[in-house]
C-alpha cells in the first residue's frame, strides 16, 4: 500500500517522515482525537504493525520518534473513549448494550430497506479498511492471554481465517465482494476516502489489541462486534440481492450469518475467562463493548441518509 | 413458566429454547434431520439451533435472538 494522502499538518508530518525520514515536529499541542488529520496520522501508524507501506523502512515501526507520537495520539483517543463511556447513558452490560444496538437505526437495516447501489459502493468503501483486515488485530492478543481465553480466542480466529482454506478467509470473501461490486479490493485502497469516524473505528480497535493493557477491552470488544454482526449481515444480505448485487458481493455476509452465530458465544466465553469474574475487569470488558457499539454507531449515523419524510 | 394447570405450552418451551440460543458442538461432520436429509459442517465449531426459527437450519441464524 502507498502512504495514505495526507489532509492535514499532523497526517503531514507523519507522511513525510514515513517517505523521506522528515524529522516529526513537536507533539500536537491539543488532543483532536476526532480530527481526520490525527486519526489519518494515528491510522499510518498503527498500520506500520500490520502491513506497512511501499518503500517505507519497516524499522521505523518501533522507531523512538514514532513511538512518541502514536502514544501521545492513542492517549487522546483513549482519553476521549473512556470520557464519552464516563457520560453514556448505553446499558453498563455487554448484553445490554448488544441489545441497544439491535434498537439502533444500523447500517444493515439502510441497506436492506431503501440504499441505492451507489449507497452500498459508499458503505464498502468505508468498510474495506476494516474488512480486509478483519481478525488481525485479534491476532495480537493471543499471546497476552492465559490458556483457556487463548484456546477460545484460537478457535474463533481460526474459523475467521479460513479453517485452513484460504478461499474462506473472511477478508479474502471481502475482497472478492469488493471486486464483483465493482471496486478496488486492494487493502488499503479507500484509506484516502476513508471518513473520520472509520478511522477513528479501526484506530479505536488497534488501540485495545496492540496495547496489553486493554486485552480485556479487547475481548469485550469482539463479544459486542460478534453479538450485533449475525442478524444484520442477513439483513445486509436481503439488501444486496434486492439490488441485484451478483453472489460474491453477499457471500461474505452470507459466511457471517453461521459464523458470527457460533462466534458470539465463543467471544462472551472468552471475556468469562478473561475476567475470572473479577469487577475491576468486568469493566473494562464493558468498556470494551461500549466502544464497539458507539463507534459503530458513529459511523451509521455519518453512512445512513435521514430517511425522507413522507 | 407454565400457561396453566397443564404445564408450559410448545410455544412457551421454543421460548425458554430460543433464550438459551443454539448448542454449540465440536467435530460434527454431518447433521441428519428427522427425514434423512444431511447438511454437512463446514466449521470445526457449529451452532446447532434449538429454537427451530432459524432460516438455515440446523444452523443457528441468530433468530432465536428475536424471539425472546
Ligand atoms: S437457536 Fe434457533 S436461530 Fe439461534
Amino acid at each position: 500500500m502507498r502512504i495514505p494522502t495526507p489532509c492535514g499538518p499532523v497526517s503531514q508530518a507523519v507522511h513525510d517522515h514515513l517517505d523521506s525520514g522528515a524529522p516529526l515536529p513537536d507533539l500536537p499541542a491539543a488532543p483532536e482525537p476526532t480530527s481526520r488529520d490525527h486519526a489519518l496520522a494515528l491510522w499510518m501508524l498503527h498500520e506500520l504493525a500490520y502491513r506497512g507501506f511501499d518503500g517505507v523502512d519497516p524499522d521505523l515501526e518501533w522507531s523512538p520518534d514514532v513511538l512518541r507520537l502514536r502514544n501521545r495520539l492513542n492517549r487522546d483517543l483513549e482519553a476521549w473513549l473512556r470520557q464519552a463511556f464516563a457520560t453514556s447513558t448505553l446499558p453498563r452490560t455487554v448484553t445490554g448494550l448488544v441489545d441497544a444496538d439491535g434498537d439502533l437505526p444500523g447500517v444493515a437495516r439502510f441497506v436492506r430497506e431503501r440504499a441505492t447501489a451507489d449507497d452500498v459502493r459508499r458503505i464498502l468503501v468505508q468498510r474495506s479498511v476494516y474488512h480486509l483486515k478483519e481478525a488481525d488485530p485479534q491476532c495480537f492478543v493471543l499471546p497476552r492471554l492465559e490458556p483457556a481465553a487463548k484456546a477460545a480466542l484460537t478457535e474463533l480466529q481460526y474459523d475467521e481465517l479460513g479453517d485452513g482454506d484460504p478461499a474462506r478467509v473472511h477478508q479474502h470473501l471481502f475482497a472478492e465482494a469488493m471486486a464483483a461490486a465493482g471496486l478496488d479490493p486492494t487493502y488499503g485502497a479507500y484509506v484516502d476516502e476513508a471518513d473520520e469516524e472509520t478511522l477513528t473505528l479501526n484506530n479505536a480497535i488497534s488501540l485495545l489489541c496492540l496495547h496489553r493493557r486493554l486485552r480485556h477491552a479487547a475481548a469485550g470488544h469482539l463479544a459486542a462486534f460478534e453479538a450485533t454482526s449475525a442478524l444484520p449481515s442477513a439483513d445486509m444480505v436481503r439488501g444486496l440481492q434486492r439490488l441485484g448485487f451478483s453472489e460474491p458481493v453477499w457471500r461474505y455476509y452470507d459466511e457471517h450469518v453461521e459464523a458470527d452465530a457460533v462466534h458470539e458465544h465463543l467471544a462472551r466465553d472468552i471475556c468469562d475467562l478473561v475476567t475470572g469474574g473479577d469487577p475491576e475487569l468486568e469493566r473494562e470488558v464493558v468498556f470494551g463493548a461500549f466502544v464497539c457499539i458507539a463507534l459503530e454507531e458513529r459511523c451509521a449515523r455519518r453512512l445512513v441518509p435521514e430517511p425522507v419524510p413522507a | 413458566m407454565s400457561s396453566g394447570g397443564g404445564g408450559p405450552s410448545a410455544h412457551e418451551a421454543l421460548r425458554e429454547r430460543a433464550a438459551h440460543g443454539p448448542a454449540l458442538v465440536r467435530g460434527v461432520g454431518f447433521v441428519v434431520d428427522a427425514d434423512g436429509e444431511a447438511t454437512q459442517a463446514r466449521r470445526p465449531v457449529v451452532a446447532l439451533c434449538r429454537c427451530e426459527a432459524s432460516a438455515r437450519r440446523p444452523w443457528c441464524d441468530g433468530t432465536h435472538k428475536r424471539l425472546v
